[in-house]
């Protein structure tokens, strides 16, 4: 008998605990946490194995040089994410021709050119977008 | 007789019932009215179910499923709404066609709108004249105006000005020629002469520093044969940006007469 | 007669916002306590709609607002306790609006909003409020790096105030860390000022490839002409030496962002176990 009290009690301790978790919990994230790692999706779902080899350098060109870097490039997403996303929508030949045009490209000196991204200040530029006009309204 | 009557009164708003009809549907338009798209579309699913025969629910429901960007879920609730497509009512067909335009959907609208019954003949050509200036299709789009039957219609009218202003495009192949013989005379071409100098700096310098690490260290030296890979992929790069710079170039002076075509179907339908 | 006229009025004022608002209304509040809440609030808004007495604004406001702070739409839900605090009278509910609007701008990390909340606000005289109050403003004071007022606030709450007073020493000790110092050592030697902070990772990473690209420069302008060299490696070696640099800067706000997280959190922690023991 003394057992299940003592058991029952410890229970609903542990219940109240949670309560009070959920009240203070709510606050945890009020600061930021001054994580800086980046995640690099573009590396995923690769296809096949020039995908999977054009995935891997560019990782290594993100994580030993480009993370010692400035941001220097105008666009977003930036020359190398471009580079990989052109290979993999476009494959090896056309994805390579189009990422040194758009080295080429990257001077800042044409910005009439593009959009304006004006959360991170950077010329929009994505080889996955065709640029299309809406027909319809979307407001009536 | 007077406290019978308050009495009627009284009885009469007491039953007051806010999910009947009458209140659901002032609450529909409210929503509609004030953006709340995705609310209005449920709000619409119930008067539909409410009144199966009445024609302006049915032309909201699909409005407020266009509005919502909910394209997927209206174009399929059609077959639902009416068992026949070729006799949709005006409204609704006119909103079903938004929808399949909204949601690129091209072929399909196109047969949708031909086949209709209500839609007179010359709500076709001007359909289908919208679908091929949408398209980039002008030349289609010029023979298909020519149909229409009253001239003075001022949607007909403002197409065939924006079809006259279509002037004469550059020639990607051109550009590509010339990026060939000069790199970066492509997007100078298409007035894009700051990149177009970046171009032929990138490939000449390359070229060059190729040129002069045969020079000093032969042909069985790598310097020479990487600096001349590089140059090469900017080579090969500013061709294909020639031809990328020309189509832009293009395509933006199509996509202005777009949105000048879209402002005039907007206000007309 | 007159009294006969005048039932029949009253049942008439009740049933103008007769049967259907107020079940709707009682249905919307199930909802509700079911923790339904996408469901409550659209419930709720067509009560607000049919409500052409304006009776239920009162009640209604805070109820939408309650479950758009449990959706997480805190921009949503800081408007309808917005609305919520004008539609009544009553100064202790004005206040819990408040509080719960604070709530929202701390976690949407809008201090300055929240701070203009907490001052508008007047003293309290029910101490669960005053309580909610003084933890509310020790976050927004550590959050605003005004540590010694965070201080002061945490030991308002916290029982134990040894602990709190260790904290905010370690917490003395993070404000040492100098992200100016780690930009001037890295500048001294690549890699330097990121071994400052502790990033071993980009330290060893910043300094091998500045100096890599440093001694390949130096090899060819040896072996080959210096004017070449130079040419070839010199922007490089400025893009990665500079870069160095300023990531050293950037990632030493980044550690004291993330040992100002901890401690913070360990403040949390206290002030969790103190509510289980008040309870």
């Amino acid at each position: 008998m003394k057992y299940i009290v003592i058991k029952f009690l410890l229970l609903s301790l542990l219940l109240l605990r949670n309560e009070a978790n959920a009240q203070v919990s709510l606050y945890r994230n009020v600061l930021p946490n001054g994580n800086i790692k980046k995640e690099y999706v573009e590396a995923k779902n690769n296809k096949n194995e020039v995908q999977v080899v054009f995935s891997g350098l560019f990782l290594f060109y993100k994580t030993f040089f480009s993370s010692q870097d400035l941001t220097v490039c105008t666009f977003t997403p930036s020359c190398s994410e471009y580079g990989i996303l052109a290979v993999k929508k476009f494959g090896m030949v056309k994805g390579g021709i189009m990422t040194m045009d758009r080295l080429t490209r990257c001077n800042g000196l044409s910005p009439q050119n593009y959009e304006f991204d004006k959360t991170n200040m950077l010329l929009k530029d994505d080889p996955r977008v065709i640029p299309t006009v809406p027909v319809v309204s979307t407001i009536k | 007789m007077r406290i019978l009557v308050l009495l009627f009164i009284s009885f009469a708003t007491f039953g007051q019932d806010i999910f009947n009809y009458e209140n659901s549907r002032k609450y529909g338009d409210y929503l509609l009215k004030s953006g709340q798209f995705e609310l209005a579309g449920k709000e619409f699913e119930r008067l539909v179910y409410f009144a199966p025969d009445n024609d302006t629910l049915k032309t909201n429901l699909l409005r407020a499923y266009r509005l919502s960007n909910q394209t997927s879920l209206g174009i399929a609730k059609l077959p639902v709404l009416y068992n026949n497509p070729s006799k949709v009512p005006f409204s609704s067909a006119l909103e079903y066609a938004k929808l399949q335009m909204q949601n690129q959907s091209w072929s399909a609208a196109r047969d949708f709108w031909n086949q209709n019954e209500n839609f007179s003949a010359d709500d076709k050509v001007l359909l289908n004249v919208t679908s091929d200036i949408f398209n980039n299709n002008f030349k289609e789009a010029r023979t298909t105006l020519a149909l229409i039957k009253s001239t003075d219609n001022e949607l007909g009218v403002g197409y065939k000005s924006i079809l006259e202003k279509e002037t004469h495009k550059k020639s990607p192949g051109l550009a590509a020629l010339m990026s060939a013989v000069v790199p970066g005379s492509g997007k100078a071409y298409s007035k894009n002469w700051k990149d177009g100098i970046v171009s032929l700096f990138f490939t000449a310098g390359m070229a060059f520093q190729s040129y002069r690490s045969f020079n000093k260290f032969g042909v069985n030296n790598h310097r020479g044969w990487i600096y001349g890979g590089i140059g090469l992929g900017f080579y090969l790069g500013n061709i294909y940006g020639g031809v990328k710079s020309t189509k832009d170039f293009n395509r933006k002076k199509i996509n202005a007469l777009q949105h000048e075509a879209s402002a005039l179907f907007n206000t007309y339908y | 007669m007159k009294r006969v006229l005048f039932l029949i009025l009253i049942t008439n004022a009740f049933g103008s916002f007769g049967q259907g608002l107020e079940s709707t209304f009682r249905f919307a509040n199930t909802l509700y306590e079911q923790k339904s809440y996408q469901n409550a609030v659209e419930a709720y808004k067509r009560v607000l709609f049919f409500d052409t007495l304006s009776v239920y604004g009162p009640e209604v406001y805070p109820k939408i607002a309650d479950c758009l702070f449990s959706l997480k739409k805190y921009q949503e839900s800081a408007s309808y306790f917005d609305l919520a605090y004008f539609s009544t009278q009553d100064s202790v509910l004005k206040d819990a609006y408040i509080l719960k609007k604070i709530s929202c701008f701390l976690i949407l990390q809008q201090y300055d909003y929240a701070e203009v909340e907490l001052l508008g606000m007047d003293e309290t005289t029910d101490p669960k409020q005053q309580a909610d109050k003084d933890f509310n403003e020790a976050i927004l004071r550590f959050a605003k790096q005004e540590y010694d007022l965070s201080e002061q606030m945490f030991k308002k709450i916290v029982a134990d105030t040894s602990l709190v007073n260790e904290l905010f020493e370690k917490n003395k000790k993070i404000s040492k860390i100098s992200p100016k110092k780690a930009k001037v050592l890295s500048m001294i030697m690549p890699g330097l000022g990121q071994l400052y902070v502790g990033d071993v990772k980009n330290g060893l990473n910043s300094f091998l490839l500045s100096t890599g690209l440093l001694a390949l420069g130096l090899r060819s302008a040896f072996i080959n002409n210096p004017l070449d060299a130079a040419i070839a490696t010199l922007p490089w070696f400025q893009r990665y030496y500079q870069g160095g640099y300023k990531k050293a800067e950037l990632i030493a706000v980044a550690k004291i962002q993330e040992k100002r997280y901890k401690i913070y959190n360990q403040l949390l922690d206290e002030v969790d176990k103190n509510a289980t023991l008040s309870k």
